[in-house]
């Protein structure tokens, strides 16, 4: 998939991975190239710079924790990045639903 | 993981190169690049094949700390502005004011001398006559933090266009500037950051409108003459590289 595409839809494609418990980042990368059935195809260290932007926004929280024996900084949804999520997901929803009809009867 | 930490070094210098905190990227890009190498171990790649297939899972060093610094935002220019040590260093500048000054022989000779090529050129602008203008035009910039003046020659509508940015009257009808300010205003997610002067190269001076959209920053070539007249309708600062360093006079 053309890269800018993916790109723009990454943060709530972040949310909605993350809205399934929390994760450090390896892991959520890993979710996020299986659960898009392997169309994630960014490097996969610009996922970091969206976790911590996302953070600074509010709608992520992290703390270091100590997982498996190594020190890891695991994320978690916030409860305004359930809310920017429900929110995103309704539009998502709709937009997909609009292009989807006019394409359809294109 | 010889090979990883050799990436994690490079990448650390990158980040510091743009002034972002490397501490908390560094520990998750080497416990990332750790696991995903094991994970390549335990499908059978030989240890150094499995490093370099994390690594290149993890994307080139100048991207992701292109991204980090991005990500960082709403950055601080004056932070990026402070002297840092070892790193690039710039100096904010402030409008001293508009000059004309009468040519020097010198400037007359060289003016005459491109006049004259303009009118010779089989195809050159019509109603070029070969007169050379009696005063040259300039902008004079000081140092924010010192005394140190900058002055950049430019063109008599361009230093028309900066005076009338800075003191107005506003024309009657939105000139060359005013239009350009005007479109970059009616853009919704697009904004100007500042105008940086970035290098001094045979007399002529270069400079770079810096714009933000949405995640992107871009830098847009530019005279410096057209970016301040820009700058000073939008309120953008206005930043001199070291490379210019050596243009500026002592008060």
């Amino acid at each position: 998939m053309r890269r800018e595409l993916l790109r723009s839809h990454l943060d709530l494609m972040v949310l909605a991975v993350l809205d399934r418990g929390p994760a450090h980042g390896y892991r959520l990368i890993r979710d996020l190239e299986r659960r898009s059935g392997g169309t994630f195809n960014l490097p996969e260290g610009t996922v970091y710079p969206i976790l911590h932007r996302l953070e600074n926004e509010g709608l992520v929280a992290s703390r270091w924790a100590i997982d498996q024996g190594r020190r890891r900084r695991v994320y978690a949804l916030s409860a305004a990045g359930r809310a920017a999520l429900k929110r995103s997901r309704a539009e998502w929803r709709q937009l997909v639903g609009a292009v989807d009809t006019i394409l359809r009867g294109a | 993981m010889a090979i990883i930490d050799g990436y994690l070094d490079r990448l650390a210098q990158a980040l510091q190169a743009r002034e972002v905190p490397t501490a908390r990227l560094l520990a998750e890009a080497d416990d990332h690049l750790r696991e995903a190498a094991a994970r390549y171990k335990q499908l059978g790649f030989a240890e150094h094949h499995a490093q370099h297939r994390a690594i290149a899972d993890f994307g080139p060093v100048d991207v992701i700390a292109e991204a980090f610094a991005v990500a960082s935002r709403p950055w601080s220019i004056a932070r990026e502005a402070r002297a840092e040590e070892g790193g690039p260093r710039m100096v904010e500048l402030e409008i001293v004011g508009v000059v004309a000054e009468p040519m020097s022989e010198a400037d007359r000779q060289r003016w005459g001398a491109q006049i004259e090529a303009l009118a010779d050129a089989p195809e050159g602008p019509v109603g070029v006559t070969g007169d050379v203008p009696d005063m040259k035009h300039g902008v004079r910039l000081r140092e924010r933090d010192g005394n140190r003046t900058l002055c950049i020659y430019i063109g008599p509508a361009e230093a028309l266009a900066i005076a009338i940015g800075e003191h107005g009257p506003a024309p009657p009808r939105p000139m060359t500037h005013d239009f350009i300010g005007n479109l970059v205003r009616s853009l919704g997610d697009v904004s100007v950051q500042r105008l940086v002067i970035t290098k001094l190269e045979r007399e002529t001076f270069y400079a770079e409108l810096e714009i933000s959209h949405g995640d992107e920053r871009i830098a847009i070539d530019c005279r410096p003459s057209d970016g301040i007249a820009v700058a000073v309708r939008l309120g953008v600062p206005i930043f001199a590289t070291a490379a210019v360093d050596p243009a500026f006079e002592a008060a």
